[in-house]
């Protein structure tokens, strides 16, 4: 194969390449936006008297809207969402350039889901979320251990489902959104819990609605950014290679 | 053999492969259904723009399954002509139908078909059940069942059983005359049909096929286009009667640039329906019962169980009749007529079904008449 050809593959693996990184983000952009609106405008409901809403119908409804972000914009099943997963992803792979793609798109994903709740419950609902908050934990490091858990589980079970039992396509997302509902009913009561939707919740705050105020800064950074983390590297580096050891 | 899954265990190992092959080859159709459901999570507690969505879904979801009944025998003929000039003949006479019944029935695109008992009021509140009944129906028409969009969408907005008796039983006694009808012109007339259709047609055919699917176009519309505009306002006003006519007409656009949807496959497969002269015979058949039940009451009904009932007894009287040709077996022939019957009842279920769980009215009758 003389040089010419070799230098147009390559540039063509190349294109296709950026193109494919391309697409990715998009749909981790419209996924992090579909997600992150449906996921308020469920809880919104949840609050408002008017829509008669259980708990059991809220807690599928998040999962229905995991479904729906990951499955409507691509085909792929590459969609994360949530940067815990994506954490624990690009470890796996041992290739951070996934980090620079698709936090990025996430954060924008997300702040957009916002704006789109924020004008719809303008509107509608006129729903403060801080009220779903059901209880209250005035234990702020029982607090900070329950979103550990629940990044940890949530990467856990994406671990488990799209990696271990191979299960990539729209069966393991069918898997995955049900885990979600689960995850979400059992830990979501808990005020300042944001493990499911971090970035959602963070642009709630910044946008003026302030489910975090009156709270020290460095507990805001434990609980909602660092604490996760631990927790997702926890998963990766401990508890993951017993599984695959006891596996073998 | 496929790895085992839970799913495979649960639903069987070939019925799991097949969906999965559907899941692949449709995946860009469901994504855009799994769209429209997040759409109608979104919007359906806000009427004012729930009944343009829900109006949206529905017109969609009757052009992909329920006009070709009636275009689709035209389409299959009309296999040579330039997409636009049968969109432009289809699309017109749409428009100078409904608008006919705009003008005449105090802004009622639905030919009176909603003053009858049941469907009187307009919606004031939806469901999210009511809005995603359209895209329910979409989804059994990919998958190439017959069902009927008057069942689909009618009977989640029925205030009580009592309109969905009334549309059954009208529709049921649709289905037992068209098939009569049918049989009897079909094996009465085998010898002068078969005679018709022998060598090459003569132009003229041509023309009479236009006019007769253009009658059954309209006759069509007077009963169905009560199955789109149930989400709208009983009277429209002078915009929305051109946001609905306008919608309705691009989407055929649609329909005839893509030459008719999946469903088409199910008029191609029975026998001549091809040959224009057949087509027209069929046409005029069907557009005849249209009629005669248009000026029997107003009660809407399903042309998906005529259309059905007709192809049927049409199918019968072919394998009966010595005159005729036919391209399979006796076996085959009722193995047919009862694969379209299981659809059309199947059809009837979930919309019953989606009717109880929307409407607490029918849930109430329900459980009286069930004595709890």
């Amino acid at each position: 194969m003389s040089n010419q050809s070799k230098n147009k593959q390559v540039s063509l693996r190349k294109m296709l390449k950026t193109k494919t990184v391309l697409l990715n983000t998009l749909a981790e952009l419209i996924a992090s936006t579909i997600f992150s609106s449906l996921y308020f405008i469920f809880i919104s409901r949840y609050l408002n008297e008017k829509f008669h809403t259980d708990y059991v119908m809220l807690s599928f409804s998040v999962g229905l809207a995991f479904f729906a972000a990951v499955y409507i914009p691509f085909h792929t099943y590459r969609i994360h969402i949530i940067p815990f997963i994506t954490l624990i992803t690009s470890l796996r792979r041992k290739n951070p350039f996934i980090l620079l793609h698709k936090i990025p798109a996430q954060i924008v994903g997300a702040f957009l889901g916002v704006l789109i709740f924020n004008t719809i419950n303008e509107r509608t609902t006129q729903i403060n979320i801080e009220n779903y908050q059901l209880i209250n934990l005035n234990d702020s490091s029982l607090l900070i251990f329950i979103n550990t858990i629940t990044a940890s589980l949530l990467c856990y079970g994406f671990y488990m489902i799209r990696v271990l039992f191979k299960s990539k396509q729209l069966v393991g997302t069918v898997y995955l959104s049900l885990f979600f509902s689960v995850l979400f009913a059992a830990t979501s009561f808990f005020a300042n819990t944001s493990a499911l939707n971090p970035f959602g919740y963070l642009f709630y705050d910044l946008l003026g609605n302030q489910t975090i105020k009156e709270q020290a800064i460095p507990f805001i950074f434990i609980n909602h950014i660092i604490a996760p983390i631990v927790g997702v590297l926890l998963i990766f580096y401990y508890i993951k290679p017993k599984v695959l050891s006891f596996k073998k | 053999m496929s790895k085992l899954s839970l799913a495979s265990q649960i639903i069987g190992e070939k019925r799991y492969e097949s969906l999965l092959l559907f899941g692949l080859q449709e995946r860009t159709f469901l994504r855009l259904l799994a769209a429209f459901v997040v759409i109608a999570a979104i919007f359906y507690p806000y009427p004012r723009v729930a009944m343009w969505i829900g109006f949206m879904f529905a017109g969609y979801s009757a052009i992909a399954n329920d006009s070709i009944q009636t275009i689709g025998t035209f389409i299959s003929s009309n296999s040579e002509q330039k997409w636009w000039k049968l969109w432009l003949w289809i699309g017109g006479i749409f428009v100078v139908t409904v608008l006919y019944s705009w003008l005449m029935y105090d802004g009622d695109v639905s030919f009176q078909r909603l003053t009858s008992k049941g469907f009187s009021e307009s919606p004031t509140e939806f469901h999210f059940l009511q809005i995603i009944a359209p895209v329910i129906l979409l989804l059994i028409t990919r998958l190439r069942m017959p069902v009927s969009t008057t069942f689909m969408l009618l009977s989640c907005f029925s205030a009580d059983a009592s309109g969905i008796i009334g549309v059954t039983q009208k529709s049921l006694m649709g289905y037992g005359l068209s098939f009569v009808v049918a049989m009897l012109v079909w094996y009465l007339l085998a010898g002068v049909i078969n005679k018709l259709t022998q060598g090459k047609p003569h132009p003229a055919w041509r023309i009479a096929q236009w006019i007769i699917s253009g009658w059954l176009w309209s006759m069509w519309i007077t009963h169905d286009a009560a199955n789109i505009a149930i989400f709208l306002n009983r009277s429209l006003t002078l915009t929305d009667f051109i946001i609905f006519a306008s919608f309705i007409f691009f989407g055929l656009g649609i329909l005839f640039y893509l030459r008719g949807d999946k469903i088409q496959k199910i008029i191609t497969e029975k026998s001549q329906m091809v040959d224009v002269r057949a087509a027209s015979v069929i046409d005029l058949v069907y557009a005849f019962i249209l009629f005669v039940f248009k000026e029997w009451s107003n009660i809407p009904m399903s042309t998906t169980w005529i259309f059905l009932g007709l192809l049927g007894g049409r199918e019968l009287a072919m394998q009966l009749s010595k005159k005729a040709e036919t391209n399979r077996s006796m076996g085959g022939t009722i193995k047919m007529i009862l694969r379209d019957v299981g659809f059309a009842a199947l059809g009837l279920v979930i919309s019953v079904a989606l009717a109880i769980a929307v409407n607490v009215n029918i849930q109430n009758e329900l459980k009286v008449y069930l004595g709890w």
